[in-house]
């Protein structure tokens, strides 16, 4: 049976509490350092302020690491476009290096050739036939400056001739076609043929036909133009002897040879027009040259196959 | 039960306080546990009762803030003497009643502190800031007690033993 509560009890429990709360309060005023009663509820109270207070710092470390891989997921989002810009922007410039490479060699090759008129055109387009070998290239000049059978020259060498001429581009049959015959001449042993594509899909290469079977000739030896044919002036490169087989019977030995020029990544060649009545090295010729039979030729002439 | 569920609860408040500000480092929007708690003993408990577990919580509170020991028990007591008070004439039930009594509370709970730092501890410039604080701390206890009150009166339905009903 429980006894009833005093009615006085809450007002003494009341002021009990209240005045020893004012008197903690006045002792822990007085002393910088806490009385023992604040050591007490120190050593009772400080286990579990230490263990949430750590648990608070566990949550909040997480919920930093959190915003933090949310920024760096965003970083990561930023870097990878500004790194897929950087990589166009490389890509791009590349390729001006490439062509600046290109275009310092025509520049190179006009300085070179000074006895001949060249006009810079661009490679459109090549041939997707895999047995003719034909590149469509634009020209900056009109109609009437350019006619099939002009020479066409790359920084390396000989790259065909004109094959048709249009309003808008021009086709230029090249020195692998095997409708494409030159007359040519080795530069060191100076042996003599007619180099002639053998069309083959896959390389691009020609034969040497009529090289004579005592020719000393060697693998390796620089492939010229001879100029006799009066189609191509004389010396430009057209490619180097790549093998070379004497046949056990006959009068000729058989030899292939590959242009110096890359035709599979031609992007500027220059056109032909003509002899500018200088040398090689831009003097003036002492005695008029003849006019280069290929500016002679009439519009639309064929090329033509010429024995040495 | 009923005195140690309370007691329990008010500590729990006071790691809850504590956690939250460690976690969200929310200093001056920090919920006001101990204030919810001490209102809502005021509305539950008898006098001495309350007044007791309002002292221990008080000093425990304390303990927590590094605070002058006493500073919170007083403070604790004075506000469950008037959360006492005003509701044994006021029945602060449904939401507005206990957003109101929040409201209340907690501007007592403000003026208390800084009245106690101010005239026992003489410290005028923790009483300024105690004041400066006053619509975060009103704000957020206003905002607690319409929702801590349901969940304390549940946790007590669920824990504190009915007294026996009369079958016969």
């Amino acid at each position: 049976m429980r006894r009833p509560t005093s009615p006085r009890r809450p007002l003494l429990v009341g002021g009990l509490l209240l005045t020893l709360s004012v008197v903690l309060l006045f002792l822990d005023r007085e002393g910088s350092a806490p009385g023992p009663v604040g050591r007490a509820v120190s050593r009772l109270v400080g286990p579990l302020h230490v263990g949430v207070t750590r648990a608070g710092r566990s949550v909040r470390a997480l919920r930093q690491d959190y915003l933090a891989l949310t920024d760096v997921r965003a970083q990561n989002v930023a870097l990878a476009a500004e790194v897929q810009r950087l990589k166009t922007e490389q890509a791009e410039v590349e390729g001006l290096r490439a062509e600046n490479e290109r275009l310092r060699g025509l520049l190179e090759l006009a300085d070179a050739r000074k006895d001949l008129r060249l006009r810079a055109a661009r490679v459109t387009a090549r041939a997707v036939s895999p047995y003719f070998r034909v590149l469509k290239v634009t020209l900056d000049v009109g109609e009437e400056v350019v006619r099939p059978g002009m020479p066409v020259v790359a920084p390396g060498g000989l790259v065909g001739q004109l094959r048709t001429v249009s309003d808008t581009a021009c086709e230029v049959l090249l020195v692998t076609d095997p409708r494409s015959a030159i007359d040519v001449v080795l530069e060191t042993s100076r042996a003599r043929g007619l180099a002639v594509g053998t069309g083959e899909p896959d390389r691009y290469a020609a034969r040497l036909e009529y090289l004579q079977r005592n020719d000393e000739s060697a693998v390796g030896e620089r492939v010229v133009t001879t100029g006799d044919d009066g189609r191509y002036p004389r010396g430009l490169p057209v490619g180097r002897v790549t093998t070379l087989k004497a046949q056990a019977h006959g009068l000729f030995q058989e030899a292939e040879l590959e242009p110096l020029v890359d035709l599979s990544a031609l992007e500027e060649v220059f056109v032909v027009l003509g002899p500018t009545g200088l040398t090689a090295d831009g003097k003036e010729l002492e005695r008029p040259e003849k006019p280069a039979p290929a500016s002679a030729l009439p519009p639309g002439a064929p090329p033509t196959r010429s024995a040495p | 039960m009923s005195f140690l569920l309370a007691l329990l609860a008010g500590l729990v408040a006071l790691c809850g306080d504590l956690f939250v500000r460690e976690a969200f480092s929310t200093e001056t929007w920090s919920p006001d546990f101990f204030v919810v708690v001490v209102l809502w003993l005021g509305t539950t408990r008898s006098w001495t009762e309350g007044a007791v577990i309002a002292a221990v919580l008080g000093v425990a509170a304390d303990g927590f803030a590094s605070s002058p020991l006493g500073m919170h028990m007083l403070h604790g007591l004075l506000l469950f003497y008037l959360s006492r008070a005003i509701s044994s004439r006021v029945l602060f039930q449904g939401f507005l009643g206990r957003l109101l009594l929040g409201l209340v509370g907690g501007l007592a709970s403000v003026f208390l502190l800084a009245a106690i730092s101010r005239l026992l501890l003489g410290d005028a410039r923790l009483a300024v800031r105690v004041t400066q604080l006053i619509l975060p701390r009103i704000a957020v206890v206003v905002a607690i007690v319409p929702l801590a009150f349901p969940v304390l009166d549940r946790l007590e339905a669920l824990f504190v033993r009915q007294p026996e009903r009369d079958l016969m």
